[in-house]
């Protein structure tokens, strides 16, 4: 198959493990120039396996809650590339916090996870619009969480043909990552903000919106849970990052007609594959 | 006469005007000792107001957004209530914040609708949670809006407002895990996401002179805060972790308790 984004530039968060990682060597397999960031040093490391892979590429040490780093970012791709077509806001964190916490801890929780997170989509986006409306479109997408999505979104999803599905047997699907998520979850819900209005404002743009609503998959993240909550199983049917990467390349390929706005939840235990084109959230259509 | 909230102690943050007001007035009404605030100075006519009405109330000017200030309130209404039973969160900030705004400006409106919308909510739940676990119970009301209700999401959201929906989107994450993680406490937490209500946010929208046909389909800030005591009337077995709607169009009333899946992200479009 020929490569779907030949010469097109593409900037992805969080590269250095995981997600992020897989993500932006997909887009170096499509034939993308790749801007790729991190806080963790290793970043630089994927520079010559995204070249190998396609195009050119360059990283960037940096700390997306930072509004300098950010524009180091930005600027410093665009001065290589000459534009930005595919933007992936995929950095985050996870840290334990809940309402009994005091308030030493919760303000550093705050900083931490909702700056990393929640600040980082907003700059990020915020930044690369101006160059994508000149440029006459793109793609944003935004890294969220399953725990903003209730199987199946924009439908329920019934759970009789999804023996993996944690959820299998319980009905249909809440919300929200427990107790000791407060941050965390704020933080990823907090991205709606962002998608649906963006993608509302962007359309005559040609720039297309869209939330990846991630269930665990097999990266540091999810690892370092386990870690500290070993009983949780949260490893068991991991996804591979591999494949989510696929599916954001399908996303991306839809063209500038193609869905915006859209929060596609992808839940371990069900297919990775693009739900039909929707609306954000839950609709009468399928059944609980 | 006896009232619902007899002898108990709640905090209404943002109180000086609107929806605010109106919470701090009904639950006086009610019989609670109620601690105002505002960054906003009239917020102490609105106590004097309370009190001369019979009611028992203080007003603290303060900056949600200021953890000093947080602690100042929640200190003074522990200390004239003797404990703390309600927090209602509701002081917000709204700015029109387009995508293609300046770079510069869109990172002071960050500070701006964040630190008060969001970090503001965390603050003071965090400074009142030990002092209504101290109590045996309590109840918080987040005050949010129907952007936030996915069923609803697609008709609103509207395009200039990015910084305003996600602060109240992440009111999401707070109000369903500090559910979680109260229940044992006796403490339940819930958010009243409403559509257009008549306060001068929604006012200043409209330039300070709404057309009159428009106001006539508002709700008013004395029917939401009826809706949180329908809630605190439902006794420490009642709903928990869910965003209570209400919109024009529909009546304002509480309903049956929603299922998980529906708790947050509302009841389907029908």
């Amino acid at each position: 198959m020929p490569a779907s984004l030949p010469g097109q530039s593409a900037i992805v968060t969080g590269a250095a493990l995981g997600l992020g990682n897989a993500f932006a060597r997909a887009l170096a397999a499509e034939g993308a120039n790749v801007t790729v960031c991190d806080v963790r040093e290793e970043v630089n490391d994927l520079v010559p396996a995204l070249e190998e892979a396609g195009g050119s590429a360059q990283a960037f040490v940096a700390d997306v809650g930072v509004a300098e780093d950010v524009r180091r970012v930005i600027d410093g791709h665009v001065e290589r590339f000459g534009g930005v077509d595919v933007l992936v806001s995929n950095a985050g964190v996870w840290r334990a916090s809940s309402a009994t916490d005091d308030l030493d801890k919760t303000l550093d929780d705050y900083d931490f996870v909702v700056n990393t997170n929640l600040k980082s989509v907003f700059m990020f986006g915020r930044a690369v619009i101006p160059h994508m409306i000149a440029g006459g479109g793109g793609n944003i997408v935004h890294i969220a969480s399953d725990h903003v999505c209730t199987c199946g979104t924009p439908y329920l999803r019934p759970h009789e043909d999804t023996p993996n599905c944690p959820f299998t047997g319980q009905g249909p699907r809440p919300t929200g990552g427990g107790p000791d998520m407060d941050l965390y979850d704020a933080s990823k819900w907090g991205i709606n903000g962002f998608t649906i209005p963006w993608s509302k404002a962007l359309k005559e743009h040609r720039i297309r919106v869209n939330g990846l609503c991630m269930g665990a998959t097999d990266s540091h993240m999810v690892r370092t849970f386990h870690e500290q909550n070993p009983g949780s199983g949260i490893l068991n049917n991991a996804m591979r990052a591999e494949d989510v990467a696929a599916l954001m390349i399908e996303l991306i390929a839809e063209g500038p007609e193609g869905r915006t706005g859209n929060n596609i939840n992808i839940a371990v235990g069900h297919p990775i594959e693009l739900p039909p084109p929707g609306s954000p959230y839950i609709y009468t259509e399928g059944t609980a | 006469m006896s009232g619902l909230l007899d002898g108990q102690s709640a905090i209404v943050t943002g109180a000086a005007q609107g929806i605010g007001a109106g919470f701090a007035e009904v639950l006086a009404e009610e019989g609670a000792t109620v601690t105002l605030c505002d960054v906003k100075e009239t917020v102490l006519e609105v106590a004097a107001g309370i009190r001369e009405s019979g009611g028992n109330a203080q007003a603290i000017v303060a900056d949600v957004s200021r953890r000093e200030d947080v602690e100042r309130v929640v200190a003074a209404a522990v200390g004239v209530g003797a404990g703390l039973d309600l927090l209602v969160n509701n002081a917000g900030r709204w700015t029109s914040s387009p995508v293609t705004d300046e770079w510069e400006k869109a990172l002071s409106d960050w500070d701006l609708i964040m630190d008060t919308n969001f970090k503001g909510v965390v603050m003071f739940g965090r400074a009142c949670v030990p002092h209504l676990i101290a109590r045996g119970g309590g109840n918080i009301i987040n005050i949010s809006t129907y952007y936030v209700l996915p069923a609803r999401s697609n008709g609103t959201n509207p395009a200039g407002t990015d910084l305003y929906a996600s602060s109240k989107w992440a009111m999401n994450g707070l109000t369903q895990a500090w559910s979680q993680k109260l229940a044992e406490h006796g403490i339940r937490v819930n958010a009243l996401c409403m559509g257009a209500t008549d306060a001068p946010m929604l006012r200043n929208l409209s330039r300070g002179d709404p057309d009159p046909a428009f106001v006539a389909t508002w709700m008013t800030p004395r029917q939401i805060a009826g809706l949180a005591l329908d809630i605190i009337r439902e006794g420490p077995e009642g709903r928990t972790g869910e965003n209570v709607g209400a919109w024009v169009g529909v009546p304002v009333e509480l309903g049956p308790p929603k299922p998980p899946h529906e708790a947050i992200a509302g009841s389907p479009v029908v």
